[in-house]
């Protein structure tokens, strides 16, 4: 559990973030959940929830979802439910349950970098870019890929294209985190696997394997997941799981509704 | 530091530690119906509403309700015996121990008008229970949601 020295209820973005630049063990409070699990000491615990960063703008070319937009918030979303065939909404109605999306926000999520994250691979399927106070727009691959920066993520950016996406996770029970998880997009065919253990990423050669029908294109897409093992689950055990929810998806996409 | 908390429409004042939890806030307060479990965002046994949506009490920060709405069962005690006729009735109470943060539950997704089985079932994933087994304790919930909807058409 972690402990707390003093609470900051931030005024303004400027106050909070210059607390977070000056003070190390300052830290942002998201949800909390995970953080919670932590025994960090934190100097000065930063809540951004009355800065109106909770909302969900859905415009002609961008949709944008504010960093302390609770995961239930999104769920509950109308637009979201039809949006690239619900994809996050799918995936956020796997994670844990509905009293924790009630409380856990998608900014902290991502910010996180959460290898086991729910949200993390649809998002990258889905081309999204984060909003950071400091250092403002960049892609969320990118972010991913990049070494962790002190800073408030402020929004989630998504171009407002609808196209064919599906969502597929293994896990050994409902609420668990998943074993494994992966995104696919139709048209141009994009596949994304989080829960490798590692962070979540953009199989780019395995989708061009598959599209160009390559015989070796299972082998190809084992060296590219580059699986790993964890108290979890085996890496043997992770790549089989791959190879078949692969299979599911490609069915899906192809032939679901 | 001190704070005022609003819980079931009530201001009660409370000297808390900035990284103190509402579950424990609660319990200090008397509301016993709010059960410790796993502390872990897991079991549901914590279960309160906050602004009227169900929370897990066990990892929200006392300091982050001061304006907020708390209810516990003790607030919807008139609502929780009625479910709990239903409960007891189809043998869905046997230790009892998770029954409060499952009639918190119910009665939030009550609210929310959720009437279809997958959706229930959506809606308590949260909420574990170690004696039932689930079967008798998705009966009384069915019959507790099905016999509202006769009375409201009737």
């Amino acid at each position: 559990m972690f402990t707390i020295k003093k609470y900051m209820k931030a005024q303004n973005l400027d106050e909070a973030y210059e607390v977070l630049q000056k003070s190390p063990k300052a830290t942002i409070l998201g949800g909390g959940h995970f953080l919670k699990m932590g025994n960090k000491r934190i100097t000065t615990a930063i809540d951004l929830n009355e800065l109106g960063l909770s909302y969900i703008f859905v415009g002609k070319e961008w949709i944008e979802i504010g960093g302390t937009t609770t995961l239930s918030e999104i769920e509950d979303h109308q637009f979201f439910s039809t949006f690239c065939h619900g994809i996050l909404q799918k995936s956020i109605k796997k994670i844990a349950s509905r009293q924790l999306r009630n409380t856990a926000q998608i900014g902290a999520s991502v910010y996180s970098k959460y290898s086991f994250s729910d949200v993390i691979p649809p998002l990258l399927l889905l081309n999204a870019q984060v909003e950071f106070y400091g250092r403002g727009i960049m892609d969320l691959e990118d972010y991913l890929n990049i070494p962790p920066f002190r800073d408030i993520l402020t929004k989630i950016r998504i171009p407002n294209i609808d196209k064919k996406s599906i969502y597929l996770a293994e896990r050994q029970n409902a609420q668990d985190f998943p074993l494994l998880n992966l995104a696919i997009q139709k048209d141009e065919l994009k596949i994304v696997l989080g829960s490798r253990p590692g962070k979540a990423k953009v199989l780019r050669k395995t989708a061009k394997a598959l599209e160009n029908k390559e015989k070796n294109r299972r082998a190809i897409a084992i060296e590219e997941a580059n699986l790993g093992s964890n108290l979890k689950c085996d890496k043997k055990v992770r790549e089989w799981i791959f190879l078949g929810l692969l299979d599911q998806g490609l069915k899906e996409i192809a032939y679901g509704n | 530091m001190e704070i005022n908390l609003k819980i079931n429409g009530e201001i009660r004042q409370l000297s808390i530690d900035y990284d103190e939890m509402l579950k424990d806030s609660l319990r200090r307060l008397g509301y016993d119906s709010v059960k410790s479990g796993c502390n872990t965002s897991s079991c549901g046994l914590c279960t309160v509403w906050l602004d009227e949506k169900p929370v897990l009490s066990c990892s929200v920060l006392t300091i982050r309700c001061e304006d907020k709405e708390i209810t516990t069962l003790e607030g919807v005690l008139e609502e929780a015996e009625h479910f709990g006729d239903f409960l007891t009735e189809e043998g869905g109470e046997q230790c009892g121990f998770c029954s409060p943060g499952l009639i918190m539950s119910v009665l939030a997704l009550k609210k929310e008008g959720l009437t279809e089985e997958k959706e229930i079932k959506d809606h308590l994933q949260g909420n574990l229970c170690r004696c039932t087994g689930y079967f008798s304790q998705m009966r009384a919930i069915k019959k507790y949601i099905e016999e509202d909807g006769h009375e409201k058409t009737r």
